[in-house]
């Protein structure tokens, strides 16, 4: 953001959200990624996230999401 | 700093008709169709000139008279620019071709068969030039910013009604702030604080019986906004590559994020309520600011910086899904306020002139764009 001449901070903050399974989960965080994805490679896909990270597939989970605020000002 | 707009421009409301010479072409005196091609011609006379690396002087630009006569302020270097522009030489053998069909057009013929489908009581009259206009004014507006768009369009519009014979004429623009200063400047008769551009369009307005600088939604102004940007956005040869493959990319998110629209409000929008949060106290907004959400989405945190900047201040929606788009005006049906508008764009071209906003907000989007030298630029 200098290039253009901005002057930028950045700042982080802890944001938790909550999805009651991986189906919906999946959906939400990972639709955009692979919406256009062949179906076989889009279930592989997903098959490979759920049995790492949500092996429990229909419980909820918590998400803690450590977030970038980027705030730029113009310099002067 | 201004406020953000989206494009310009419709003429309505027409008194008295164009006063056109008697047919000269056409016997019919139901058809007075001319074909004038003194400024084609002079055009390629001096396109020719260039080609053979001839002087060109001053007699060669007697053009002016004839601009003036159709009340055109473009001045010399306007022109002479235009005229002169690589661009149009290289169009030189294709614009002698075209005129040439013209002159071989049986053009009272045609107008003879379009009558045919008129009301028994039609007449056909009309003037027609061959040169290339909307190259004319794409060529005008490349390059220059959004704003100077805007006061093109108006411009050639009242140029356009001038040689029409239009009197009474109204200019509808969806660019309030340059809408307001031209309707009070009109209003009170002066030029002064305008630049070059406002000078010309209010000394043309002022020859006018009367002028009416309208205000038109941006959301009923989507058509005219559509063809500024296509019209601005004309790429040179160079750049058509790598447009083709931004082109592309973008085609691919639109389509993505259009159709998870619904999920995005249904499931996405209020996990990440805290993320807006957090945008908004950040952007310490004050009251009467002009704000540009950039990938609005579903509108969320443009609704929150419209509450926080009142209703002196003006806070733009933008986003490339129309699906989004559509989500978020629905929100608007019970709000209380208006000055939030919502339209379609992309943060490496923002359909806006510079200086338009003093804060622009981005959540959950920056990311996502495609050309991030572009976006920086902007």
């Amino acid at each position: 953001m200098l290039k253009p001449g901005l002057k930028a901070t950045v700042e982080t903050e802890e944001l938790r959200f909550e999805f009651n399974n991986f189906e919906l989960a999946w959906e939400v965080l990972a639709g955009v990624t692979t919406a256009k994805l062949e179906p076989n490679r889009k279930e592989e896909a997903k098959r490979a996230v759920r049995d790492l990270l949500w092996p429990e597939a229909d419980k909820p989970r918590r998400f803690r999401n450590l977030t970038q605020f980027i705030v730029g000002a113009v310099n002067g | 700093m201004r406020r953000f707009s989206v494009s310009v421009l419709i003429i309505a409301g027409i008194l008295g008709l164009p006063s056109l010479d008697a047919g000269q072409t056409s016997p019919s005196p139901k058809v007075a169709v001319n074909l004038v091609t003194d400024q084609a011609e002079a055009v390629l006379s001096i396109l020719a000139k260039q080609e053979a690396n001839q002087p060109i002087d001053d007699g060669d630009w007697h053009l002016k008279t004839r601009e003036t006569s159709m009340n055109r302020s473009f001045e010399d270097s306007d022109f002479k620019t235009f005229v002169l522009s690589e661009q149009l030489g290289k169009r030189a053998q294709s614009l002698r071709e075209t005129l040439e069909n013209w002159k071989r057009a049986d053009i009272a013929q045609a107008s003879r068969k379009a009558l045919a489908y008129l009301p028994a009581h039609a007449r056909i009259r009309a003037k027609i030039y061959p040169v290339p206009i909307v190259e004319e004014l794409a060529e005008a507006v490349r390059g220059i910013s959004f704003g100077d768009g805007e006061k093109y369009a108006v411009l050639r519009a009242l140029q356009v009604a001038s040689e029409r014979g239009f009197r009474d004429v109204k200019i509808r623009s969806d660019y309030n702030a340059m809408r307001r200063k031209l309707k009070t400047k009109y209003t009170r008769k002066t030029l002064s604080a305008t630049d070059e551009l406002e000078k010309k369009i209010l000394k043309l307005a002022m020859e006018f019986d009367r002028v009416h600088f309208g205000y038109v939604p941006k959301r009923k102004n989507q058509r005219a906004h559509i063809l500024a940007r296509q019209g601005r956005n004309l790429p040179t040869q160079e750049q058509a590559m790598d447009l083709d493959i931004h082109n592309n990319a973008l085609e691919w998110q639109i389509d993505i994020w259009n159709q998870i629209s619904d999920l995005y409000l249904r499931e996405t929008e209020r996990r990440f309520v805290p993320v807006v949060d957090n945008l908004i106290n950040r952007a310490g907004l004050i009251v009467g600011e002009p704000v540009l959400d950039l990938g609005t989405g579903t509108g969320a945190a443009a609704i929150r910086a419209a509450q926080q900047v009142g209703s002196n201040g003006d806070v733009t929606g933008m986003d490339i899904s129309p699906q989004m788009l559509s989500l978020a005006q629905q929100r608007l049906v019970n709000a209380t306020f208006n000055h939030i508008g919502f339209c379609e764009g992309r943060a490496e071209s923002i359909p806006a002139a510079d200086s338009s906003f003093d804060v622009v907000l981005a959540s959950l989007s920056l990311m996502y764009v495609i050309d991030g030298k572009q976006r920086r630029k902007r």
